[in-house]
């Protein structure tokens, strides 16, 4: 009797005992499911009522209790309440409760409430918990730093780079970072600064930036190395008249362009109607590079290679279109003097250039040479009227042609006119180019161009809109021909990013001639897309 | 003949008086509160008196009217407010407009059993218009910047941008309906200046906890600055810093021997970190909201970031038991949203920013200022308009849009090979964007 009693006893015991658990286990579950879902209060709520329950049944209640405290804590933190944090945190740590982050977040709780020394030995103990070492190391070179100690603040610094890889890579260019700002505030009241800025603080700013140029704070790195670079003028961002310097020296674009060309060799209707369809008509592609780099010996003057080349193929295999492949290679100096026009920045420009151009006009499927040529250009740019440049000027070129018959020099007047109306650009263009044949004279002619350009600054979800129109009128010294180049498009430009540009750009041509044989009409679609460095 | 003009006229009024039902019972007042019936003198409101159809209701400052409809939906109507009930009948949606400041509003479930998929009520103002579907919501306009916004509590809003056209009640639910849905926790903001509503975000965790409470729309009027030191060390990032719920997760195990059953959130951080949604200003998560004027704070990588939720919380402001943003000592919140702090000469400066994403905005005390004007006809400065073209302005915020420096995208095509106006400074077009000149600094 009496062992049937133990038993139902025993029975009643163990069942009581686990209820306990599974209930304790419920909760802990449903405070686990609020506190993953953000709802903190209701957690701390939950938590609260534990504890009530602890404090009567639970026979490991001390072991427990540290993990509430520690669990309280975290809410806490989630919610801000960093004081209360600190106390619920330090109740855990009193009950000798262990978890390898509460070091860290009694660090945070400690930092937030400006106790600054005991954060800092709180951390220490995180980086010894080896939990978020990385950033546990941030936080005591940080608190050192403010704390004045900057040699610790360097040393502890400086020791997030021997981190493995996966706890570092986010840390060490804020790092690298605040050991620029350390040294430039131990140099910048020194009298040989510029010397130790020189070659302390902007290659440790470098240094940072190198780690990760594509970084949110990489741009604020830069912004520093840039103060730092005009404070104590250690680069040239202001030319004489005021004009910032191109920064960064370097501009490189790479051109990708694909074409529509309804008419590539500019014939006439008759001629066209004798021919097929691919005989005149055909796409291509062009690759084009361009880069300069701008150099400023003194802040009145600049001297800037420029480079670009172009290769172009058509798809066609058809003599007369396959023809028109081509080749350019441009290599130009260009060198400025800067001044003042009617108080306002002018610049004079004078650039040489040469040129090399090659086809495939004996068809035998490889580009060749077919002319070169060289060319000196004057260039006065001024402003009559603020922010609307004007532009002159004055270009001598020659070209060498493979078949001297082609062999020809060109004299060129321009005048180019810039006018900002709210956010659109009017862009006026005319000039007057007179061609000298060397030896087919009567090839010599002179031709009057105008052309207008109206420009909708991103006036749809940054798409720049381009209405064009121009006109051209060539007069030719044989018998005093004249033939008239009407053009009409639109271009719809656009950005991606700091780098890509996209290019849409529809054209409608019309030449008519006293002589019948050069008239003709040509439409051109060209899709562009630019990647600039 | 006159005889039958008075009774044509008379039996207008009747007509008219017979259209102005009771529909709300003042349940308390406290503060001083007024309504006006239309073609009737302002009186002043005590508990028990009835809202007819049409009337306007205005409280003064720290005053506070609860009102209980006719279908037991009650709504306060918060300090320095004014609100008309346009239209509310049991059978038909109802239309009530603010003017200004702020309701909040617990609408009867019973008055939600109407057709499915349209709005029971809508609540107005010039520059937003919301169709409630759901129960618990806060409504706020400002008449000086012309912007509104929507908190939800619980249920369901739609929230749209208030073209300002007049609109029977289904119209107007074609309106909301292309708007943006808000779910509870969430808030939007629309008006002036703005094409459509912000996306829905997360409002900051504190102050939703403190505006679920505040039901009366109470304001103690304490308002405690306190120095606060962000959890963030300058240099690195919120989410850097925040822990992550795995090690919560250890330490259950370890302890009480236990499997969570639990699945990791997958959180979008690109809408989390607020940016731009199909075209719609989206603010980060945890944005918090200053409800008078329906103007959002920036949220700044010094917040702190929860990993649990994809919510940013800012230490630049705290938020008092009413709900209420307390800016962090140094800043100063004005009645109209505006933030301010004190350039070195004393000098009142207004913080300038945009809605951005977290990691593109910068801390409150790099943000660009403007002289704060708080009257008056002329901006402060020159007050002239000057094309910034990026040559000459120093403001690297102000080449927006503007060809990068040495880029010449928009020279015609034609020309692209024979690139021109590239001067030294490789930038000589002029910016597409025009600004007016305030004495900006940096």
């Amino acid at each position: 009797m009496l062992s049937k009693i133990i038993l139902l006893f025993f029975i009643i015991y163990s069942s009581l005992l686990f209820a306990k658990v599974d209930s304790t286990n419920t909760q802990v579950q449903n405070v686990f499911n609020l506190y993953a879902n953000g709802d903190y209060e209701k957690a701390l709520n939950t938590l609260e009522r534990i504890q009530i329950n602890l404090q009567t049944h639970q026979r490991n209640k001390k072991d427990i209790q540290g993990f509430i405290y520690y669990w309280q804590g975290l809410c806490q933190i989630k919610l801000t309440y960093y004081e209360d944090a600190l106390k619920n945190l330090q109740r855990a740590i009193n009950e000798n409760f262990e978890a390898k982050d509460i070091y860290y977040e009694y660090g945070q709780a400690l930092y937030t409430s400006e106790k600054l020394k005991k954060a800092r030995e709180a951390f220490k103990l995180s980086v010894k918990n080896r939990y978020k070492r990385g950033v546990s190391l941030y936080y005591i070179a940080y608190i050192s730093q403010e704390l004045g100690d900057l040699k610790t603040a360097v040393k502890f610094y400086t020791a997030i780079e021997k981190l493995p890889d996966e706890e570092k890579k986010d840390i060490v260019q804020p790092a690298r970072m605040q050991v620029g700002d350390i040294y430039f505030e131990q140099v910048k009241r020194r009298k040989d600064s510029l010397r130790a800025i020189e070659k302390y603080v902007i290659p440790q700013y470098k240094k940072a930036l190198k780690w990760d140029k594509d970084s949110q704070l990489a741009s604020e790195i830069e912004r520093k190395i840039e103060t730092i670079q005009k404070r104590y003028d250690l680069v040239l961002f202001y030319l004489r008249n005021g004009r910032p310097t191109a920064r960064p020296p370097y501009f490189m674009k790479h051109n990708y362009t694909y074409t529509i060309d309804d008419n590539v060799n500019t014939q006439n209707s008759d001629t066209l109607a004798g021919l097929d369809k691919n005989e005149y008509a055909a796409a291509s592609h062009s690759y084009n590079f361009f880069g300069r780099y701008s150099l400023y010996p003194s802040s009145s003057y600049s001297l800037v290679p420029q480079f670009s080349m172009g290769y172009t193929q058509y798809d066609a295999d058809t003599d007369a279109i396959k023809a028109n492949n081509n080749f350019f290679v441009t290599a130009t100096l260009q060198t400025t003097f800067e001044h003042f026009y009617n108080k306002a920045p002018a610049t004079f420009f004078l650039d040489l250039d040469y040129t090399y151009n090659m086809d495939d006009a004996d068809l035998d499927d490889n580009l060749e040479k077919s002319s070169d040529g060289i060319g000196i250009t004057f260039s006065e740019q001024l402003q009559f009227w603020k922010s609307n440049p004007s532009i002159f000027r004055f270009k001598y070129a020659t070209t060498d042609a493979i078949e001297e018959v082609n062999n020809f020099v060109t004299t060129t007047f321009t005048f180019e006119q810039m006018m900002l109306v709210k956010s659109s650009i009017f862009y006026l263009t005319t000039s007057f180019a007179q061609n000298t044949f060397t030896e087919l004279s009567d090839q010599d002619n002179n031709a009057l161009s105008l052309r207008l350009d109206f420009i909708m600054a991103n006036s749809y979800k940054q798409i720049s809109p381009n209405l064009y129109a121009s006109m051209k009128n060539t007069t030719y010294a044989e018998n005093s021909t004249e033939e008239s180049l009407a053009t009409y498009g639109i271009n719809l430009s656009r950005s991606f990013g700091r780098n890509w540009f996209v290019y849409f750009d529809y054209s409608m041509s019309t030449n008519t001639s006293d002589d019948e044989t050069l008239e003709y009409e040509q439409s051109i679609i060209r899709f562009s897309l630019d990647y600039i460095y | 003949m006159k005889v039958l003009i008075l009774c044509f006229l008379f039996s207008l009024f009747t007509v008219h008086a017979q259209k102005a039902k009771n529909v709300a019972i003042v349940k308390f007042v406290r503060g001083v509160a007024e309504v006006q019936v239309p073609g009737e003198a302002v009186e002043k409101l005590t508990k028990g008196y009835w809202i007819k159809e049409g009337s306007v209701i205005k409280t003064k400052a720290r005053s506070v009217v609860k009102l209980s409809f006719i279908d037991k939906s009650a709504m306060n109507i918060g300090p320095n407010s004014e609100m008309k009930v346009e239209k509310f009948a049991k059978d038909d949606a109802g239309v009530i407009e603010v003017l200004s400041g702020k309701i909040r509003s617990q609408v009867s479930k019973n008055y939600m059993e109407m057709e499915k998929g349209k709005s029971k009520l809508f609540v107005k103002s010039k520059s937003a218009v919301m169709g409630i579907r759901g129960t618990d919501f806060i409504f706020s306009t400002n008449k000086t910047n012309g912007q509104s916004s929507a908190i939800l509590f619980e249920g369901s809003v739609v929230f749209n941008k208030n073209d300002g056209l007049r609109r029977n009640t289904k119209a107007l639910d074609e309106l909301v309906d292309r708007g943006v849905r808000i779910k509870p926790g969430q808030f939007s903001v629309a008006g002036n200046g703005m094409k459509k509503p912000t996306f829905p975000a997360k409002l900051d965790r504190r102050q939703f906890n403190a505006l679920a409470k505040n039901q009366d729309l109470d304001s103690s009027g304490i308002k405690k600055q306190v120095k606060k030191r962000s959890v963030v060390p300058k240099g690195l990032t919120g989410d850097m810093v925040s822990s992550d719920i795995d090690d919560l997760k250890n330490e259950i195990k370890k302890k009480f021997k236990m499997d969570l059953q639990f699945e990791k959130k997958e959180i979008n951080e690109k809408v989390a970190n607020g940016g731009s949604i199909d075209g719609f200003v989206k603010p980060a998560d945890g944005s918090p909201l200053h409800i008078e004027s329906a103007t959002i704070m920036p949220i700044t990588t010094e917040s702190s970031y929860d990993q649990n939720t994809g919510e940013w919380t800012t230490q630049d402001f705290s938020i008092d038991p009413d709900g209420n943003l307390i800016p962090k000592e140094g800043l100063i919140l004005t009645d109209e949203g505006k933030l301010l702090k004190e350039d070195g000469s004393g000098q009142l400066q207004e913080v300038v920013y945009d809605i951005k994403p977290v990691f593109e905005q910068q801390p409150i005390e790099e943000m660009p200022t403007q002289d704060y004007v708080i009257e008056g006809p002329a901006p402060a400065g020159d007050g002239s308009v000057e094309p910034v073209d990026g040559t000459n302005s120093g403001d690297p915020s102000a080449t927006d849009g503007v060809a990068p420096s040495g880029q010449d995208w928009f020279v015609p095509n034609s020309q692209v090979n024979q690139p021109r106006f590239i001067g030294p400074d490789g930038n000589l077009l002029p910016s597409t964007r025009v600004k007016v000149k305030v004495n900006r600094q940096n």
